[in-house]
């Protein structure tokens, strides 16, 4: 705990490069990933940021180029040092974040941008590269019980699981008619993950069961496209979802039934994402399209905290595991954003 | 394709249930409101068209320039190599992609990548024509609308909008009007419906599966870019399929054409896909006046792209063999210079090595069209890495690309070489290792941090949505009894505890044979536990003698074990009342109020159980904790639940090497109530060790493994309750409950059914009526809907309609699915 960022919102600018998604490293309290891509990820290449916050600020400390904008990001939670990234082609890539020096670290306060980055060519290669969906990965997610196998949710129409020590895929689940938006592991159980996608279901699956490809319990999460979910890291059964009718619910699916637990109003559009507070059972925090990010309490009707900074769509967002009230976030705007709630 | 088209989704039970601590709760249905928004669905649903809109045309121009466009940079066989097609697994999991061959065009799998799903499209479209307007040229049923369309879209009144980025625009969509910008659509009135004959050749091109959707507009989609016939007028449209020139002609082609080439087909789905974005945000009062989608960049992007001032472009395959550049937007027209940097740009910068820059003049040279402008500097150095080795299509060894050049000898220690070393890198942080292991603390090390550190804060939004009122179906009194209950001190507040007038009493069953002929199985009393006799002869005993606090007790365990805490917690208060100094009561009172979800109660009793096991009076103890309530009130029951776990864990200390089972059992009640199994765990284990023979003990334990989600060691503990008390109605309940978690259906059906037919059998009422109106209230509906989910997911809709009528009688005695699961 020697960097702690001050007060106000911390902030860094990849010029040329919005963001899709962030994830604090589980190993170092100071690192963040980033995924981002060139023109909105409409087209063009992308980009993985690690982000380091020092006593500089927060600043770039390496990225790695791909051919197609990277969409999410998680962290090897077996290995401090490997990222993954689902990237828009369909293929995952395993960077190993020390695998070449660096540039020296470039820093932003939160008024300027960094007038340059590196200028020499620096090739970053991944360690491992799959590629097995045929659309755009919208959601990786690595096992925080299991710790060797993560999963990824596509716009094929489908969720696979996958471990570092293979080339292939271990399970594939066709979990719906149209895109997948988000995958997500139970926290308490380590075979069991929740996915959404633009039927609008809420799905869970347990891969003990004989048939790994049929959801043990599933329900209708909104009337639109579900974008994500998230469970509880305190309720064994409550999970959290986003969805494209500017709902943002919790569900309790105890006793085979889901009942809409709390039901948020506030976001004016659609909310992209939403996760728990690693250190509170009531507190979680969601993102949309209405550029703001939102903090909320399961006790209370409104948002305690609105963070408005973000000038386009706020697409992705992080607590930090090791900070607890610090939460990131990430835009369209090309900025990443560090504040405590 | 999926197996999961029906659209009434069967819920069915999952983790949780109704174990031993956590049970049911009623809660109020909310159904999630209905949609307020429509514009913003509208939204989010064309920028999904529009990703994969530019993704396809990532791809398709990938393709196209792999086969045809030959030039020198990627002649040869490295070419297949840039932008790899991807294995079209999708709609066969089991089958790995590695093993699959490029794939000859699949119409299916094309179809799952079209997003949205062209149903749902044309639905928003449908939902946003009637906010705005826009989709008068994008439904189908009016293709009949020729090329004008164009013009008439300019002019339309929305676009005259006083939203101010518009008027940004304005200018260029004039020029863009005057100047022949859309000629695309001109031409596809001319030759509408000229089905390509050629198309087949082009196999991997999903356009043929863009013609079969609904909603693709009929004559404007039908100019596809690469069917030359159709632009016999313009030979030297830059895609030039089916006419393979060399590198140089393309070019200079492509230079003539200048920017009065039509937009390809993609480029126009994607011109309209913004457009109908933009449109659908200029329709809605609430969006066209968000200052921040006024500004936005990507908004302006969005307009432009409508406009079909900016299109995109596809990257140039690069002389290296592992940069390429990406796809990207690029400024269309001659007519504007520099606003295309205002909101695509960013300050160009230092460019990268003479390796990425390669490639360079050839690109601005194809693109430069309208002299030096802004975007070629500001896009140089957009390489991007391609991966042709690792395509797993290839199912090459060698996925890690070290380049031999930048083979890090010069790097030092711990960077790893290849990639078993930078896998099996085994990590400098502890804790990170392969095994799920919680670093769970000693036994007897709970220092209050270390349960911070273990545990986090404790929850504290549930007790106000599943305390007892909601259970009672208060609703909206709910609240204000909390108040009440709050505000009370001690015992009053809490169901059964009441005084005077607002006591409940305990509900006798009616036609008791017991009570009526006196018979009374005189041997059963003979046995150990008060709980192995029927709820009726222990109801009869207590008819007998109501002043008996020991058979009052035995009803309240009995009921306990028979899941009904509604009745056990009753039972229980009458002893309480009775004799406030029977000190076992008011542990069993806790588990039924913590089975109930009311956690304060719980607490208090425990307290009490506690000071009574300290030699205090129970009159002096209720005095000492109103005097302790008003300081503890600030805290709520957390803060009491904390002490009571000091407490606890004094007393256990006390004497270590003498378990005190009952201690114990009340620390693992509290430990399961916060939801802190494993604890709760070592502390049954711990209680068991003195109580071998306790069922209970047996099925509690079962309780808190399933409930921390390891249903399949609860399985052996519940087997083993039942072993010593078959009939234990609780534990065959949550064995079933564990059953359904384990997603063996069958057995789960059996043990819940069995578990009601217990409970009936105890229940004269049931026999009385013979109908199933008489049963209902009797047995727990916490069963029948656990039972009628089991029977839903064995697929037996007779059964589940038995189960919706609670009819325990039409059930077969053996499920037909255990005997076959079992064979």
């Amino acid at each position: 705990m020697n960097v702690r960022p001050p007060g106000p919102t911390l902030r860094c600018k990849t010029p040329r490069f919005s963001h899709h998604s962030l994830a604090f490293s589980p190993f170092f309290e100071n690192r963040l990933a980033v995924a981002s891509g060139a023109n909105f990820g409409l087209v063009g290449n992308g980009r993985l940021h690690i982000l380091e916050v020092s006593e500089g600020g927060l600043g770039v400390a390496k990225w790695f180029d791909t051919q197609d904008c990277v969409y999410d990001v998680a962290w090897n939670e077996q290995h401090e040092n490997q990222v993954l990234a689902g990237c828009g082609d369909g293929g995952l890539r395993l960077f190993d974040i020390t695998l070449e020096a660096s540039g020296e670290l470039l820093f932003c306060t939160s008024d300027e941008t960094p007038s340059s980055l590196p200028t020499f060519q620096q090739r970053r290669l991944p360690v491992k590269i799959w590629h097995e969906h045929s659309a755009e990965i919208m959601s990786v997610e690595w096992n925080n019980l299991q710790k060797d196998t993560f999963c990824t949710a596509s716009w094929d129409q489908h969720v696979k699981i996958w471990t570092t020590a293979r080339q292939t895929s271990l399970v594939t689940i066709p979990a719906g008619e149209g895109q997948m938006y988000g995958a997500s592991w139970s926290p308490h159980t380590p075979s069991m993950l929740a996915t959404c996608g633009a039927e609008g279901f809420l799905k869970i699956y347990d891969l003990r069961t004989g048939d790994p490809s049929k959801p043990i319990q599933g329900f209708r999460a909104s009337p639109t496209e579900v974008l994500c979910c998230d469970w509880n890291k305190y309720d064994i059964s409550t999970i959290a979802t986003a969805s494209k009718d500017n709902g943002l619910r919790i569900w309790d699916m105890r006793a085979g039934t889901a009942v809409c637990d709390t039901d948020f109003r506030g976001h004016t559009m659609a909310v992209r994402k939403v996760q728990w507070s690693p250190h509170h059972r009531d507190i979680l925090a969601s993102s949309g399209y209405d550029m703001t990010c939102r903090v909320w309490n399961r006790t209370r009707p409104a948002a305690t905290m609105v963070h408005t900074d973000h000038s386009e769509f706020v697409m992705g967002l992080g607590w930090a595991l090791f900070d607890p009230g610090l939460l990131g976030s990430c835009a369209w705007d090309e900025e990443v954003h560090l504040y405590r709630t | 394709m999926s197996p999961f088209r029906a659209p009434a989704f069967v819920s069915t039970s999952t983790t949780g249930g109704p174990d031993f601590f956590v049970t049911q709760h009623p809660h109020p249905r909310h159904q999630p409101p209905s949609v307020t928004n429509p514009i913003s669905i509208g939204l989010i649903d064309l920028v999904c068209v529009l990703k994969n809109v530019g993704g396809r045309i990532d791809r398709d121009f990938s393709l196209q320039q792999d086969r045809l466009v030959s030039t020198p940079n990627t002649a040869g066989p490295s070419s297949h190599a840039f932008r790899p097609t991807a294995p079209r697994i999708a709609s066969r999991p089991s089958v790995p992609p590695a093993q699959s061959s490029p794939a000859p065009f699949d119409l299916s799998s094309l179809r799952q990548h079209l997003s949205p799903p062209p149903a749902p499209l044309q639905s928003v479209a449908r939902a946003l024509v009637q906010a705005g307007g826009w989709a008068d040229s994008f439904i189908p049923a009016e293709t009949s609308r020729a090329a004008s369309s164009a013009g008439q879209r300019a002019q339309s009144p929305h676009h005259a909008g006083p939203s101010p980025w518009q008027a940004d625009f304005r200018n260029h969509v004039d020029s863009a009007r005057s100047s022949p910008a859309l000629p695309s659509l001109r031409q596809a009135s001319s030759a509408p419906w000229q089905r390509p004959v050629h198309l087949p050749q082009y196999a991997p091109s999903p356009y043929q599966h863009y013609q079969q959707l609904p909603f693709v507009p009929g004559p404007a989609y039908h100019h596809s870019p690469p069917l030359p016939s159709i632009y016999s007028p313009q030979p030297n449209h830059p895609v030039q399929v089916g006419r393979p020139t060399s590198a140089p002609q393309e070019t200079s082609t492509r230079e003539e054409s200048h920017h009065q080439e039509p937009l390809s087909q993609p480029q126009d789905l994607l011109a309209r896909t913004a457009e109908s974005l933009v449109n659908g945000v200029v329709a809605d009062e609430h969006l066209a006046q968000n200052p921040k989608l006024a500004e936005s960049k990507f908004m302006a992007l969005m307009q432009a792209v409508a406009k079909g001032k900016v299109v995109v472009d596809e990257g140039e395959p690069s002389a290296s063999e592992e940069v390429g550049e990406g796809a990207r937007f690029v400024e269309r027209s001659a007519g504007a210079t520099g606003w295309t940097g205002d909101f695509l740009g960013h300050p160009s910068e230092a460019t990268s090595t003479q390796a990425a820059r390669a490639h360079e003049p050839a690109v601005s040279h194809v693109f430069d069209r309208a002299g030096p402008s802004a975007w070629a500097t500001q896009f140089g150095d957009q390489e991007a890495l391609v991966m042709r080795d690792a395509r797993p299509t290839t199912q090459r060894r060698k996925s890690v690309h070290f380049d031999p050049v930048s083979e890090p000898a010069s790097l030092g220690s711990g960077v790893p070489a290849n990639l078993d070393e930078a896998l099996s890198h085994t990590t400098a942080v502890p804790g990170a290792g392969t095994s799920w292991q919680e670093q769970g603390l000693d036994d007897d090390d709970f220092g209050e941090e270390a349960f911070m550190n273990f545990n986090g804060p404790m929850r504290v939004v549930r007790e106000g949505r599943i305390g007892v009122g909601a259970l009672e179906g208060w609703g909206a009194l709910q609240n204000d009894w909390e108040v009440f209950s709050r505000g009370e001190s001690g015992r009053q507040g809490l169901r059964g505890q009441e005084m005077g007038d607002r006591v409940e009493r305990y509900l006798f069953q009616r036609a008791n044979p017991y009570a009526q002929s006196g018979v009374r199985d005189d041997e059963m009393t003979g046995r150990e536990s008060p709980t192995l006799k029927g709820v009726l002869e222990l109801e009869a005993a207590v008819q007998d003698d109501p002043t008996d606090h020991e058979a009052w007790y035995a009803l309240g365990l009995k009921q306990q074990e028979n899941e009904r805490d509604d009745a056990a917690i009753l039972a229980l208060s009458k002893v309480v009342q009775l004799a406030p100094e029977y000190r076992h009561a008011y542990l069993a009172l806790a588990v039924s109020y913590t089975n109930e979800g009311a956690r304060e109660a719980a607490n208090t009793m425990l307290e009490t159980w506690l000071d009574l096991g300290d030699g205090v009076s129970a009159d002096e103890a209720l005095t000492r904790r109103e005097a302790l309530s008003g300081g503890a009130s600030a805290f709520g029951w957390q803060e009491g639940q904390r002490r009571l776990v000091d407490r606890l864990i004094d007393v256990a200390r006390r004497n270590p090497e003498d378990v005190d089972a009952d201690t114990q059992v009340a620390l693992g009640v509290l430990f399961n109530s916060s939801e802190e199994y494993e604890k709760a765990e070592d502390c049954f284990l711990a209680a068991l060790s003195a109580r071998p023979d306790d069922w209970l003990l047996y099925n509690r334990l079962g309780a808190t493994l399933a409930n921390s989600g390891r249903s399949n060691e609860a399985i052996d503990y519940y087997h083993k309750a039942l072993s010593l008390h078959p009939n234990f109605v609780r534990a065959l309940f949550n064995l079933g409950i564990s059953y359904i978690n384990l997603a063996q259906y069958p057995l789960a059906a059996q043990r819940v059914l069995d578990a009601l037919r217990l409970q009936h059998a105890d229940a004269t009422e049931g026999y009385a009526t013979g109908k199933a109106g008489g049963v209902k209230g009797v047995t727990s509906d916490t069963l029948w809907t656990t039972l009628r989910n089991a029977c839903l997911h064995m697929g037996r809709g007779d059964l589940v309609e038995l189960a919706s009528r609670k009819d325990i009688t039409g059930f077969p005695l053996e499920l037909a699915g255990v005997t076959q699961a079992s064979a």
